[in-house]
């Protein structure tokens, strides 16, 4: 009987905190309803309000059923914060999808909540119909669903907490981030949007002049950059047009997108770092020094590659071309600098490979970024290093291995152990998605590139991502994204918690 | 005020690093392309 009350306790916490969430972030739609008014799209407008209505009204709901708790005083355990994080990333993909469906852009609901989650992981792939002619209301909250995606719905609720809360670590933790940047974590999530609002402003005016210099309109150039921005920055790889970074023909956009991106994939501890006069931070960062490495060395593989087979003929055009794409890949951003089947025409199987590790190799951690991250690759990798040198000293020897990130740790067998299960579970999900496209009858090496593609949270296509694709690969990738995202443990614990609950409930009616 | 220099002085700096990363990109890959 005590337990059911205590289960009980918990899912009313969990109500509430999803609430809570799920309010704030639906507030957001008031963006694009502000900005459909602007531009007189009445029936976009119409949409998001309904969108806005439905949401509010389950947010408040969710928060009156779990009020007692509030007012008991209970606390968030970490099983709990887990599930609120993952549980409002599925709760929200769902709301934040009505306007998708309402506006006709979208042929099914899993096609809307495909989008919404490509979205709200960063990832990018687009299954939105006609995307060059959608209103720019509803381009507006896609791009809206990826900034807030990157730095994560959970750090935006804190963002907006009044006064500290018990428990709330629980939850920023859950949504696959640790960094804590000042002492407490509604100081984190607030440094986290600063920085983030801080390069918002000076990335959307560099975008805006160039905009304008290739021709665009200033309030188009404006849209533009604040779109590209958004993307950019969140390493989203969406864009208000189908042709995506191509639109644009401009090596300075490209370039000017580029330095965004690499810059949004670092961790944000780096960036606070930096900015509290911690410069050497740059170098002896492990993460940076695994991303330098392996970005260098991915860059100069394919364009040696491409090189051999004569695909591009200048120095330019490998610029464009290849390190744009590559570089694009490996911070997980997705924006793509020729067609989808460019790579699979073109590339061929080196250059598909490079960019397939590239992808689920990724970026930062507590970043923006997808893909298993620099920092496991790194600390294995010096694991690697310490248990060779462990051979080779005499047995008495007891030497002390540690690594930097922020601070100077320890590098002992836990870390490394928890860095390689994370990396498996990665390396498990990109097996599992080829395998399923290879089923359906998608070449093997078209298969990885869009596995890694959805794993890694990148959102560069080879063309197998359309709305014509199985709706079983729609649903595997959708989940692919969400495990990517939250670096599945926390969506391990929700379904834990679900199971638990099926088990308790199935006992007691054994029981009866 | 110390804290605002130390901050864009910080933007500056990292922005810098980004864009010298991305100009080595590029003189590697004029080397390779040649």
């Amino acid at each position: 009987m005590a337990s059911l009350k205590h289960r009980q306790n918990g899912i009313e916490i969990i109500s509430y905190y999803t609430g809570y969430i799920v309010l704030i972030v639906a507030s957001l739609m008031t963006i694009p309803i502000i900005t459909s008014l602007l531009f007189l799209e009445w029936n976009p407008m119409l949409d998001f309000i309904i969108s806005d209505a439905i949401a509010f009204i389950l947010g408040i709901l969710m928060i009156m059923y779990g009020m007692r708790s509030k007012e008991r005083n209970h606390d968030i355990q970490w099983k709990h914060g887990f599930v609120i994080a993952s549980l409002s990333w599925i709760v929200l993909t769902v709301l934040c999808s009505i306007p998708y469906i309402l506006s006709g852009h979208s042929l099914s609901f899993v096609d809307a909540c495909f989008d919404v989650m490509s979205g709200f992981t960063t990832t990018g792939l687009a299954l939105t119909q006609d995307l060059d002619h959608i209103s720019i209301g509803l381009n507006m909250w896609r791009h809206i669903l990826t900034f807030i995606g990157g730095q994560g719905m959970v750090v935006l609720t804190l963002t907006f907490l009044g006064k500290e809360m018990g428990g709330a670590f629980k939850m920023y933790v859950g949504e696959g981030k640790d960094i804590e940047l000042v002492p407490n974590v509604k100081g984190t999530a607030r440094q986290i949007w600063k920085i983030s609002m801080i390069y918002l402003i000076i990335g959307t005016i560099v975008l805006w002049i160039v905009g304008m210099s290739i021709g665009l309109k200033p309030v188009s150039a404006f849209l533009h950059a604040l779109f590209i921005f958004a993307s950019s920055w969140s390493t989203g790889g969406f864009a208000p047009n189908s042709q995506n970074i191509m639109y644009y023909h401009s090596m300075m956009f490209e370039t000017v997108a580029m330095v965004i991106f690499i810059l949004g994939s670092l961790n944000f501890g780096i960036h606070y770092a930096i900015w509290q006069g911690k410069r050497k931070e740059i170098v002896k960062n492990i993460e940076i020094q695994s991303f330098l490495v392996t970005s260098f060395v991915a860059c100069m593989l394919a364009l040696a590659g491409l090189a051999k087979l004569n695909v591009y003929s200048d120095a330019i055009a490998g610029f464009r071309r290849v390190i744009f794409n590559v570089i694009s890949a490996h911070t997980t951003t997705g924006f793509g600098s020729i067609y989808a089947r460019q790579f699979a025409l073109e590339w061929g199987d080196f250059g598909i490979l490079i960019m397939v590790v590239a992808m689920l190799i990724g970026g930062s951690a507590c970043s923006t970024a997808g893909g298993f991250k620099g920092l496991r690759v790194g600390i294995v990798f010096k694991g690697l290093i310490m248990d060779v040198k462990k051979l080779l000293l005499t047995e008495r020897s007891m030497n002390v291995y540690k690594y930097h990130h922020l601070k100077d740790r320890v590098l002992d067998d836990t870390v490394i152990k928890s860095s390689a299960i994370i990396i498996i579970c990665y390396i498990v999900t990109f097996a599992t998605g080829t395998i399923l496209g290879t089923f359906y009858g998608y070449p093997i090496s078209a298969s990885a590139f869009e596995s890694a593609s959805v794993t890694g949270n990148v959102g560069l296509s080879i063309g197998v991502t359309t709305s014509s694709m199985p709706t079983a690969m729609k649903l595997f990738y959708i989940i692919a994204m969400y495990l990517g995202r939250l670096e599945f443990l926390s969506v391990f614990a929700l379904i834990g918690y679900f199971l638990g609950g099926v088990k308790k409930a199935c006992k007691n009616i054994l029981k009866h | 005020m110390d804290v605002r220099k130390k901050e864009i002085e910080g933007i500056i700096y990292e922005s810098l690093l980004t864009i010298f990363y991305v100009a080595i990109l590029f003189a590697a890959n004029v080397i390779i392309m040649r």
